[in-house]
């Protein structure tokens, strides 16, 4: 039946690797250009090679001139690395589980916070923020320990919600978790009225941000968003197979109920990490992910570490923006993301196909 | 039905007695029926009679009221999903798939239930979803995405993610709707083709006449139950086919083969 097909070298590589190389090296060198932008930017501007020589000076072994005045070299390790580590970190777990949830639900509007990951985090942050408790707790403070407590609880009240016999309805678990959100959302609402003074942080919680950001804070999360990523890594190939339908994806070998458990759970590990460490920041999660398939293609095992990089970058660069265009008071860089990369987005939507979702 | 015994090489599903209920529809009823390796069996049937849930208790993607399902004598109920999967492909009906998936990236799916859960797709396994595309007729056009595609390049497409699969029983579910009377019969020379390497063949089809010409046995079903099966000319008789689909319909002979023909008859204006 066939004529004229290709053979031996000249078959095109069904893989696409030599695709995948440029498109990561691009978005690499993208991310090292921004954290380039957050090292030098803020309040004071410092030029790029003093930076590097700060970095050089910290090698063991080696001492050179800074030149320049010696607050430079605070500013710059102890608020300005800490700081783009926390938001490239957070903007990575935020892309990469928006991925996922994308790859599960095959839907455009999941994101990171879909299941009510967000407002049960929100709800937990408020309760803690207007509770008596002491603020400090396991180096990080009860607000971001209830906040994940509160997200890690909503999950497993909509999967439950969801679970009917071995299957789990996609529908049922979207609407759920819509439902809960609004719950969530008022009680977080009433707190914030009747709380009194004590309730500003509530909202700087709700705009989310890296004004805190410090050592200790990234390296209590970054186990939890190892274990996370690595989890939905492993099933970056089966979230291929997840693309087509459940049912062809059953006969084809995938496991489907058990793939969306593990999957969803460990995305919303990794959510929920995020949340607690910065506070709900919208829009990377959601958007991320459609720009990489949009760009580079929807084999998942390149649109997970690329939505990883390209997060990173983005919000790096947003908190570039957040300290800033009021400079020197902080815009919330949730508010940034969504006025920065918003008309991106719908200028992208405008040009090209949403890629990956039929 | 149950006279054929099998052999060690030809593979053999048996489904014995099944009866499916969707909600408090009782959509099929005590249905016995065999496919060998080797052979191309029609499904055929009016609308309705539940030839797709068939196709899909099969596979396991909708629950069984009662009776069993063997591949070679072994239940499917206790096999894995990558087990079935690895022995059993299915073409759907209409499948969906992401727009911008490639036909190439399509076809290599089916060689995940051969795949384990970290390993990559190796070099044999191009090699078998490439051989896949030539034979579904879909090599050429390997590189572009699916919405380009016509319906009938689409349908190769599918076709070939499920010959990746190296299936021994492989089910169709219309495979020919909405394709032009060359291209069905194209479609149907590949299922016998497939059939000569001993892969068992079970295609649903709406088109009698095409049934009748390529299938070595037909299964008739209606309202859920097997009506008949048999050979084609036993089992499309004048009398069976205006029972199950109306006086309107008749069964002429093919000139040259003597193969059924069936065909509606215009009433009187």
């Amino acid at each position: 039946m066939p004529s004229g097909t290709p053979r031996g070298s000249q078959r095109p590589n069904l893989l696409r690797r030599d695709r995948r190389r440029w498109t990561t090296l691009l978005s690499v060198a993208l991310l090292f250009a921004v954290v380039g932008l957050g090292l030098t930017q803020g309040a004071a501007e410092i030029p790029v090679g003093t930076v590097l020589r700060l970095f050089v000076d910290r090698l063991p072994g080696i001492s050179i001139d800074i030149n320049g005045p010696s607050t430079w070299e605070t500013i710059v390790f102890d608020i300005r690395v800490p700081r783009v580590v926390a938001a490239g970190l957070v903007g990575a777990a935020l892309a990469y589980a928006g991925a996922g949830y994308q790859g599960v639900f095959r839907n455009p509007l999941a994101g990171p916070f879909l299941l009510g990951v967000a407002s049960g985090a929100a709800l937990g942050a408020s309760i803690a923020i207007v509770s008596p408790l002491p603020s400090g707790a396991y180096g990080l403070g009860w607000v971001p320990v209830f906040a994940f407590v509160g997200a890690a609880i909503t999950v497993v009240i909509v999967y439950l919600l969801a679970r009917s016999g071995s299957a789990v309805d996609n529908t049922t678990l979207i609407l759920g978790g819509v439902a809960l959100a609004a719950i969530f959302s008022a009680v977080t609402s009433f707190l914030l009225l009747t709380g009194g003074e004590d309730t500003r942080p509530i909202f700087s919680f709700l705009f989310g941000g890296f004004n805190t950001a410090s050592w200790q804070r990234v390296l209590v999360a970054l186990p939890y968003l190892v274990v996370g990523a690595v989890i939905v890594a492993a099933y970056a190939r089966v979230l291929n197979v997840l693309q087509l339908d459940e049912e062809q994806a059953a006969q084809l070998g995938v496991d489907v109920t058990r793939t969306k458990l593990i999957v969803l759970g460990a995305a919303s590990l990794i959510a929920a990490t995020a949340v607690a460490v910065a506070g709900v920041i919208g829009f990377v999660g959601l958007i991320i992910p459609h720009v990489v398939r949009m760009f580079f293609g929807t084999d998942y095992r390149s649109v997970l570490p690329l939505a990883a990089v390209l997060g990173a970058a983005f919000l790096i660069g947003t908190d570039v923006l957040a300290r800033t265009v009021l400079a020197p008071q902080e815009v919330p860089v949730g508010i940034v993301t969504a006025i920065a990369g918003g008309p991106f987005f719908l200028y992208l939507l405008k040009t090209r196909r949403v890629a990956g979702m039929s | 039905m149950g006279t054929l015994q099998p052999t060690a090489a030809r593979g053999r599903l048996a489904v014995t007695d099944l009866s499916v209920r969707l909600g408090d529809q009782q959509v099929l009823s005590e249905v016995g029926l065999e496919i060998m390796g080797g052979e191309v069996v029609g499904l055929v049937g009016p609308n309705g009679a539940g030839k797709t849930t068939l196709v899909r208790a099969i596979t396991r993607v909708v629950d069984v009221e009662q009776g069993s399902i063997t591949i070679d004598g072994r239940s499917v109920f206790g096999l894995s999903r990558p087990a079935i999967a690895r022995c059993v492909a299915v073409v759907q009906q209409i499948p969906v798939a992401p727009a911008t998936l490639r036909v190439g990236e399509l076809a290599l799916l089916g060689r995940h239930p051969h795949l384990r859960l970290l390993g990559r797709e190796s070099a044999s396994d191009l090699r078998i979803t490439w051989q896949a595309m030539e034979r579904a007729g879909c090599a050429e056009f390997a590189e572009r995405p699916l919405h380009t595609l016509s319906g009938g390049e689409r349908r190769r497409a599918f076709i070939a993610r499920a010959l990746a699969q190296q299936p021994r029983f492989l089910l169709l579910d219309e495979p020919t709707a909405n394709l032009d009377v060359d291209a069905q019969g194209e479609i149907f020379e590949l299922l016998r083709e497939l059939a000569r390497e001993d892969v068992a063949v079970l295609v649903v089809v709406h088109e009698l006449s095409l049934a009748a010409s390529y299938c070595d046995r037909l299964v008739l079903l209606a309202d859920g139950r097997i009506r008949t099966q048999g050979a084609p000319a036993a089992v499309l008789t004048d009398d069976i086919v205006r029972e199950t689909y109306g006086e309107r319909v008749t069964v002429i002979r093919h000139p040259e083969t003597g193969s059924p023909l069936i065909v509606p008859r215009r009433g009187k204006d």
